[in-house]
């Protein structure tokens, strides 16, 4: 038997092009494209390995499907569609819009469609529905589209940029003293004190919540929780402690 | 229906895979013929598959590099094993196939040039993935390519099908070679299948290697009966979809002739 497995996948994309193009010089720029498209798109993955990206064929999808990959990302996807570029640069008929509009509605989950041109770089433009329904309003900015296309690696880095929650976090560069040796039961008593006290001096609206709030046991649940610390340090079950933490107080007393 | 115009007028190289996959065909096709007997008619059947390949090409040869020709050497062990016949008839095997070939050594200085070229990829590269070998392979189509004349590069591969699509956009090489985009990847199935379509293989051959193609995968993946059997099932019905349509063409093609 042969030593390595014939990848099917890849000879069933050659196959069906060479049906399906008009050309011959059609059917390479597309079986080139969807080789360099793939490469792209595990390279796009690898640097972008916290969105757990995953690459499918769309037509693995159970239902109707018109693009030709769809990357998975988080709770979202993103599908690719190749488009033949004979003059070597991106080419968009209005008319095409419609298919794309169908695509985007049908399946929500997909934020964008990335028209993806079979030229060396494989030029790429984003589609949304917001997009596409202002260009069929104003298909005299088709264009202009066009003329904004880039690389593919370029418009997928900006599409999952946008979905990102952008954190301001800075990193901190003061030097920090040096760490101490400290007790974790005293350290744990001091932050818990700190935290009752903020809870207590919370605003609030109805003044039946503001007296139980002053009212509230500070020492004795202080007491009940350093315990319970204490014997979780000790090596008391989880379970046991569960019961004792979250259960009622007895009548009139602890 | 259009029907491509892909020519398969083309200078012709071959990966070692895809002589393992033909002898491999060969072999199953002839399961229960005296193991006397096999290795002659493996020999002769190979001459006459690589001669159907030869009439299309410009310079009527089949090319490789020595280094790809001599990993194909490894697979008189494998039919030796799977087979239960002599080593060293097995090895004449290979040697028979191998002296069908025009077997060039393309220098090793050249594929220092190829990983030299900027935004190379490297993660294709190491092992249990692409090597010097298959580099030398793409070489030698770009070597090929001064003539003038396309250059298919036929393999099994999928890594080494995604490098030649990427040199061919890399103009770069237009300096010590001839024009990248000359040079074209094929899977072999694919390329058999043009030829299929040409009218130089039997439909029914094409369909035998097909199906012999997919059971394989699924009897070496452990399968069947599995998600993963039935999406193998699957492709072959697509598969057989689409080479319904070729067939069609190829009868237009016949009647065209």
């Amino acid at each position: 038997m042969t030593e390595d497995l014939i990848p099917i996948d890849g000879f069933l994309s050659e196959l069906k092009a060479s049906l399906s193009e008009p050309t011959g010089e059609a059917v390479l720029r597309r079986i080139n494209a969807e080789r360099l498209l793939h490469l792209l798109a595990e390279e796009f993955i690898e640097t972008h390995q916290a969105e757990r990206i995953r690459i499918l064929p769309d037509r693995r999808l159970v239902g109707k499907s018109e693009a030709d990959l769809l990357l998975q990302v988080d709770d979202y996807d993103i599908r690719l569609q190749l488009l033949d570029a004979p003059e070597n640069r991106p080419m968009l008929a209005v008319d095409q819009l419609s298919r794309f509009l169908d695509l985007l509605e049908n399946n929500p989950s997909t934020i964008a469609l990335i028209l993806v041109w079979t030229t060396d770089d494989l030029l790429s433009v984003p589609l949304n529905v917001p997009r596409i329904l202002f260009l069929l309003e104003n298909p005299n900015r088709l264009p202009h589209l066009l003329s904004s296309a880039q690389p593919l690696l370029n418009v997928l880095s900006e599409v999952v940029a946008r979905q990102s929650k952008v954190w301001e976090a800075k990193l901190d560069t003061t030097p920090h003293p040096e760490a101490m040796p400290g007790d974790s039961r005293q350290l744990f008593e001091e932050a818990f004190g700190k935290a009752v006290e903020v809870e207590r001096q919370r605003s609030y609206k109805f003044p039946a919540r503001k007296e139980a709030a002053q009212r509230f046991p500070v020492e004795r649940e202080k007491r009940v929780i350093m315990e319970a610390l204490k014997e979780a340090l000790g090596g008391e079950s989880f379970e046991s402690l569960k019961k004792r933490l979250t259960g009622l107080p007895r009548r009139g007393g602890s | 229906m259009c029907v491509p115009k892909l020519s398969l007028h083309a200078f012709l190289i071959v990966d070692n895979c895809v002589l393992s996959m033909l002898c491999d065909y060969c072999a199953h096709r002839a399961t229960g013929m005296p193991r006397a007997r096999l290795i002659q008619h493996m020999q002769e059947w190979a001459a006459g598959q690589l001669g159907i390949l030869r009439q299309f090409t410009p310079d009527g040869h089949i090319h490789c590099t020595d280094c790809v020709a001599n990993e194909f050497t490894g697979y008189a062990g494998s039919l030796s094993h799977e087979r239960g016949i002599g080593f060293n008839e097995c090895r004449l095997l290979v040697r028979h196939v191998c002296s069908l070939l025009r077997c060039a050594s393309v220098g090793t200085d050249s594929p220092t040039v190829l990983r030299g070229l900027p935004a190379f990829p490297h993660k294709m590269f190491g092992p249990s993935r692409l090597g010097d070998n298959d580099i030398s392979l793409v070489v030698l189509a770009l070597q090929l390519a001064t003539n003038g004349s396309p250059v298919y590069v036929l393999t099994n591969d999928q890594d080494l099908l995604t490098f030649v699509s990427w040199v061919r956009t890399k103009r770069e090489v237009r300096e010590f070679w001839g024009d990248p985009s000359l040079v074209q990847g094929f899977q072999s199935l694919t390329y058999l299948e043009l030829v299929h379509r040409e009218c130089s293989i039997q439909t029914e051959t094409m369909v035998d290697l097909l199906n012999f193609v997919m059971l394989d995968h699924s009897r070496r993946k452990e399968l069947a009966g599995t998600q993963k059997g039935d999406f193998i099932v699957q492709q072959l019905g697509e598969i057989n979809k689409n080479l319904v349509q070729s067939v069609i063409i190829k009868n237009r093609q016949g009647e065209a002739l």
